[in-house]
């Protein structure tokens, strides 16, 4: 499994980069090219059925490129982890774009 | 109720024979010892009828109860192991997912997982060991010094480093008299060239957890067969004291715990 990327700078990724960051994370937890993970989102209308464990890889991925939290206990109910989409919100929730990361990596 | 032996063919049936058994001998039994001849097999019906049951409880209040597939998976995250794209390498995938997860995992589970104590058993110096990885290596030895059984591995409360036995419990950590974990030991047997697994628990929720249970440990005895190039043969597995939950574990009451059996031994029956 290869490593993330080190972490960005100042600025929280936008939309469009944490929605490839996670489709990446995703890619590396199913051992798959990203390209057959966007031809199977192509295929099944722009989402993917995820299991929450690979869920929970992708957040710890993400977690340590980002040196920050992603997710609470809450989050972590398998009921809000059941899609690539639902994963993506919740991380969008957590972390609303643009906003800016302390030098600890935390806000 | 004293001993009860049940031997089924999948882990549907299985369950539903015990939870019978257990409803019938007024809800609670001990060292309930189920075999499953074939541990990764269910009947659809059986398991749609469970999760409903289990859903309507999480709606009511989420922290009740686990789904079936959240069970599984703190035994074994099955996502995580892709043998046929990855081949000799997926057992590292599993393991280095597992250990990269860890963090996030211990927010739910905060003592850990089942599997995390499979794959990094914490020692005496708080060093981990990786017990599925030694019954793999142990057995893929075996097999290439052409052994076709295994009693020669097989010591009760083996220390990991010895023998094919997995042990979850640790002696002087895990002080809770209930809770995590209630399996206390895994077995490896080969006989006839044919891998085996029993596991103990010490105490059992059969309807919060069974299931789950007893489909997760089917999952590990495949990876290790799997691994070791074996084929996968019987899970065994005792309950030194379980619980249909009527007045016990989740409390589900008589009336609905006899009602989900009658649903499930109804699915069962319409089984082609």
């Amino acid at each position: 499994m290869a490593n993330i990327s080190a972490a960005p700078t100042q600025l929280g990724p936008d939309t469009a980069e944490l929605a490839e960051a996670i489709l990446d994370a995703l890619a590396q937890v199913r051992a798959a090219p990203v390209g057959e993970l966007r031809e199977e989102m192509a295929a099944t209308g722009g989402d993917l059925e995820i299991d929450s464990r690979e869920a929970e890889a992708v957040i710890a991925m993400l977690e340590k490129r980002y040196s920050r939290t992603l997710a609470t206990v809450d989050d972590l109910e398998p009921e809000c982890l059941l899609s690539l989409e639902s994963l993506t919100e919740l991380i969008h929730r957590r972390w609303p774009t643009g906003h800016p990361i302390t030098r600890s990596g935390s806000r | 109720m004293m001993a009860v032996f049940i031997s089924e063919k999948d882990v549907s049936t299985a369950w539903v024979a015990a939870l019978d058994t257990l409803v019938a001998s007024g809800g609670d039994a001990v060292n309930l010892t189920v075999a499953i001849a074939d541990p990764t097999a269910e009947q659809e019906g059986v398991r749609q009828v469970l999760d409903q049951f289990i859903g309507e409880r999480r709606r009511m209040k989420r922290n009740s109860v686990e789904r079936v597939s959240t069970v599984a998976n703190t035994l074994f995250p099955s996502a995580w192991y892709l043998p046929e794209r990855l081949g000799a390498d997926a057992a590292e995938h599993l393991y280095e997912l597992e250990r990269n997860t860890r963090p996030v995992t211990r927010r739910r589970n905060p003592r850990g997982t089942y599997f995390e104590r499979m794959v990094a058993w914490p020692g005496p110096k708080k060093e981990e060991f990786n017990q599925l990885d030694q019954a793999v290596r142990r057995l893929r030895s075996a097999r290439e010094r052409g052994h076709q059984r295994g009693h020669e591995y097989e010591v009760g409360l083996a220390m990991p480093p010895d023998e094919i036995a997995a042990p979850v419990l640790v002696a002087g950590k895990d002080r809770n008299t209930r809770g995590f974990p209630c399996l206390s030991h895994l077995s490896f047997s080969l006989l006839h060239g044919v891998v085996h697994l029993v596991a103990v628990y010490r105490s059992h929720d059969f309807i919060s957890r069974g299931y789950g249970n007893y489909l997760g440990l089917g999952r590990v005895l495949q990876f290790v067969a799997r691994e070791s190039d074996f084929p996968a043969g019987e899970l065994t597995c005792v309950s030194a004291s379980a619980t249909a939950e009527i007045t016990r574990g989740g409390a589900f009451g008589y009336e609905r715990v006899e009602r989900l059996l009658e649903d499930c031994q109804a699915a069962l029956g319409a089984t082609p």
